[in-house]
C-alpha cells in the first residue's frame, strides 16, 4: 500500500512537471515573442517609424507625404492595416490587415511599405504575385 | 517504512533526470532551427521603387560590400528611362517612337530594340491576343490612376484600329523602328520588367553571385539554387486572398516565375470589376474563366510576356501554345478554384497547400 502510494505521488509529480514543461515549451516556441512584434513603416526606402503592435489600444497614424498626399495607418488587435490613402489604385487598403513577420503592405504611388519585422514564413523563400 | 522514502527519492531523481534530458534536447532541437546550418550565410536583401513597382533583390552569397545592389538598381533605372511611357522622359526611346508614329524611323538602343522584337514575337505567337501596340486603349482605361472609369464605347471603337502589332516595323540591321500609322502607341508594360530582371541577373552573376532571388513587383527570377543544393521555394499568391497568402509552392532553379491575373489591378463600377488585362480584340478587360496564369521559363522576359499572352488566349488555346514551347510551363487558376498545369510540371515541382484548390488531371 505504501509503495503504491509513493508511485501515485510520483505520477502526480511527473504529471505536474509535464504540464510545467508543456507550458514552458508553448511559451517559448509555439507563441514566441508575441510581446515584441514590431511593424516598420518605410517611406521611399527610409525607415519612418517602428511601432510595437502588441498593445490592445488602437493607434492611429496619419502621415503626410509629398505632393499633399496622406496615408492613414491603424494598429489594432495585434495587426496593422492601411485605413485610407490618397493613392489612385487603393491596393494598400485592399491588402487588409497584416500580423505575421514577413507580411507587407505596399502603397506604390506613395512609395510606402509597411511590414512586420522578423524572419518571415520559413516555408517559402519569396512570393510570386 | 524505512526503505520506501529512499526508493521514492531514487525514483523522483530518475524522473527529474529524464525531464532534464528532455528539456535540454528540446532546447537544442529548437535552437538549431533558428540558427543557420554550418557554412550557410544570412541573406542580404535590398528593396527600392523602380519601374512603378517594388523591387527586391535578395543575395544569399557572402558580400564584401553593397555595390552590386547599386549596379543592379542603376541598370533597372536605365531600362526604365529608356522604355517608360508614363513620365515625361526626354530620354525615353519609346516616347520618341510613339511621337514619330506615322512619320519616321526612330534609332533605338540594343536594349529597347530587343524588347520590341520580343514584344512583336509574342504578339505574333498569340495571333494578336497579346498586342504590343495596345497603348491607345490602355490610355483610355487609365486603370492605375485615380481617373479610372469605363470609356465610352465609341471611344474604344475609334481607337481599336490603331492596335495592330503588324504596323510596328522593325529594322533589325540598323536597330530602328517605326509605327506605320500616326497615333499608334507602343506599351512595354507587359514585358519590360521581365527584361530588367534578366539584366539584373547578368549583373549579379558577372559579379560572382551564385544564389539570389530577384523580385520585381512579384515577378520572380531565381539565380542558382539554395545553399543546401535544393531548389528555391516560391509561394504562389492565392488570387482570392490579400497579398502574402499563397495557395501553393513552386520549386525553381535558375528559372523565372511570372503571374498575371485579374486580382490586383482593377476598379469597380456599378458592382462590376474592371481589371487591367485588356483584350486587344474588344478593347475591354478580358473575360474568361481565369483568375490567374503563372508561367515558368528560363528567362524572365519570356515569362512576363507569356503570362499576359496566355491569360488572354484562355485555358485551351493557351495550354496548347505552352505545350509547344521548350522549357516553358504554366499554372492556370480558374474562378472556381480549379488548377490546371502543363505536362512538364510534376507533383514535386508544384505543391498545392490550400485544399480548396483542386488540381485537374
Amino acid at each position: 500500500m505504501i509503495l503504491l502510494k509513493t508511485k501515485k505521488g510520483d505520477i502526480l509529480i511527473l504529471f505536474f512537471l509535464l504540464i510545467a514543461l508543456t507550458g514552458w515549451l508553448l511559451q517559448n516556441y509555439i507563441w514566441p515573442d508575441v510581446e515584441d512584434k514590431i511593424a516598420i513603416i518605410e517611406i521611399d526606402g527610409q525607415v519612418y517609424q517602428e511601432i510595437p503592435i502588441d498593445t490592445s489600444d488602437i493607434q492611429e497614424l496619419i502621415i503626410d507625404l509629398p505632393e499633399d498626399n496622406q496615408i492613414h495607418i491603424v494598429v489594432e488587435k495585434d495587426s496593422i492595416h492601411v485605413e485610407d490613402a490618397s493613392c489612385p489604385d487603393k491596393v494598400c487598403i485592399r491588402t487588409g490587415a497584416i500580423s505575421k513577420p514577413g507580411q507587407n503592405i505596399v502603397c506604390l504611388p506613395n512609395k510606402v511599405v509597411v511590414f512586420i519585422a522578423g524572419p518571415g514564413d520559413s516555408n517559402i523563400d519569396d512570393l510570386s504575385f | 517504512m524505512e526503505v520506501s522514502p529512499i526508493m521514492h527519492l531514487k525514483k523522483l531523481f530518475n524522473i527529474l533526470l529524464l525531464l532534464i534530458i528532455i528539456i535540454s534536447l528540446s532546447i537544442t532541437g529548437c535552437t538549431k532551427n533558428t540558427q543557420l546550418p554550418q557554412g550557410e550565410i544570412a541573406p542580404t536583401a535590398k528593396t527600392t521603387f523602380l519601374m512603378g513597382t517594388l523591387v527586391k533583390i535578395t543575395i544569399y552569397d557572402e558580400l564584401k560590400n553593397d555595390s552590386v545592389f547599386d549596379k543592379a538598381f542603376n541598370r533597372i533605372q536605365e531600362i526604365e528611362d529608356k522604355m517608360t511611357i508614363n513620365k515625361d522622359s526626354e530620354i525615353s526611346e519609346i516616347i520618341r517612337l510613339n511621337k514619330t508614329a506615322g512619320k519616321d524611323f526612330t534609332q533605338l538602343s540594343p536594349d529597347t530594340f530587343y524588347v520590341l522584337e520580343k514584344g512583336k514575337y509574342y504578339s505574333e505567337l498569340s495571333e494578336g491576343q497579346f498586342d504590343i501596340t495596345i497603348g491607345p486603349i490602355v490610355k483610355l482605361w487609365n486603370i492605375d490612376t485615380e481617373n479610372a472609369y469605363i470609356p465610352q464605347a465609341t471611344e474604344i471603337k475609334s481607337k481599336l484600329p490603331l492596335v495592330n502589332y503588324k504596323n510596328l516595323e522593325l529594322d533589325d540591321h540598323r536597330k530602328k523602328a517605326k509605327l506605320a500609322e500616326s497615333n499608334m502607341i507602343v506599351d512595354l508594360g507587359a514585358i519590360a520588367k521581365g527584361y530588367a530582371a534578366d539584366e539584373v541577373a547578368k549583373i549579379l552573376t558577372s559579379n560572382g553571385i551564385k544564389n539570389a532571388i530577384i523580385n520585381l513587383g512579384g515577378n520572380i527570377l531565381t539565380i542558382g539554387v539554395k545553399a543546401d543544393g535544393s531548389p528555391w521555394r516560391l509561394g504562389l499568391q492565392d488570387p482570392f486572398e490579400p497579398r502574402g497568402n499563397y495557395m501553393g509552392i513552386v520549386k525553381l532553379a535558375n528559372q523565372a516565375l511570372v503571374s498575371s491575373g485579374t486580382y490586383e489591378k482593377y476598379f469597380e463600377q456599378n458592382g462590376k470589376r474592371y481589371h487591367h488585362i485588356i483584350d486587344p480584340q474588344t478593347g475591354y478587360p478580358a473575360e474568361n474563366n481565369l483568375i490567374s496564369v503563372s508561367i515558368i521559363t528560363k528567362e524572365s522576359i519570356d515569362a512576363d510576356a507569356l503570362s499576359t499572352s496566355i491569360f488572354l488566349l484562355g485555358l485551351d488555346k493557351g495550354m496548347k501554345i505552352i505545350e509547344d514551347l521548350a522549357n516553358t510551363e504554366a499554372i492556370f487558376i480558374t474562378y472556381d478554384k480549379k488548377v490546371y498545369v502543363s505536362r512538364g510540371i510534376t507533383k514535386e515541382q508544384f505543391e498545392i497547400t490550400k485544399s480548396e484548390f483542386q488540381l485537374q488531371e
